[in-house]
């Protein structure tokens, strides 16, 4: 299992019920074969550029840890699902070990284990 | 004209990220990329920002990736 970073945005003007759909749609297709690590909201931000007409977009990060022959399969959902506009996926476990970095949602683990 | 070029090219030479031991730049962190570009977008040269080279290989990825989260424009009117 390697560890992955998705950063995903959606669009701004979704109304509540919806956006709620496609956070859990997302977390679905994640769900399938991988483990989700931590979840985050990046925050609503006005786009440097529209995209398909829309002006604002919500930005999430969500890490999770998968076997690697499923990242394509996830791109590909991705692309097709309505209401995410733009994707991005990066391993992240070789880089954050080489810098001595953290890994969010690694760690919160490991203290677990050694409270318990 | 030549004169001109070297005043032009000679008032900052230290990377930033050498100088705050910073090895992963992240292409989530628009606050800082956005410092490496032009008004217009652009990505600034080594010779401008005085990144070294090691840096400004990981920078311009950093970039074109925020680009395409649309964290940052490809160009800018």
């Amino acid at each position: 299992m390697r560890v992955y970073e998705l950063f995903y945005l959606i669009e701004g003007d979704l109304p509540e019920e919806r956006k709620k759909e496609v956070l859990q749609e997302v977390k679905n297709l994640l769900l399938e074969k991988s483990q989700i690590l931590e979840e985050k909201e990046f925050g609503k931000r006005r786009l440097a550029y529209p995209i398909k007409k829309k002006i604002e977009g919500i930005y999430y990060l969500t890490y999770f840890s998968s076997p690697p022959d499923f990242i394509k399969r996830i791109s590909t959902k991705l692309n097709q699902m309505e209401g995410v506009l733009r994707h991005h996926i990066e391993r992240i476990d070789l880089i954050y070990k080489k810098y001595d970095m953290p890994i969010p949602g690694m760690v919160k683990k490991e203290e677990e284990n050694v409270s318990n | 004209m030549s004169q001109t070029k070297r005043f032009f090219f000679r008032y900052k030479r230290k990377c930033k990220f050498c100088e705050e031991k910073i090895d992963y730049i992240d292409y989530k962190n628009s606050n800082v990329l956005s410092e490496f570009i032009t008004e217009r977008g652009k990505i600034l040269s080594r010779r401008f920002t005085g990144t070294c080279s090691k840096h400004q290989r990981k920078l311009e990825r950093a970039i074109k990736v925020a680009r395409i989260m649309a964290l940052l424009p490809f160009v800018k009117k």
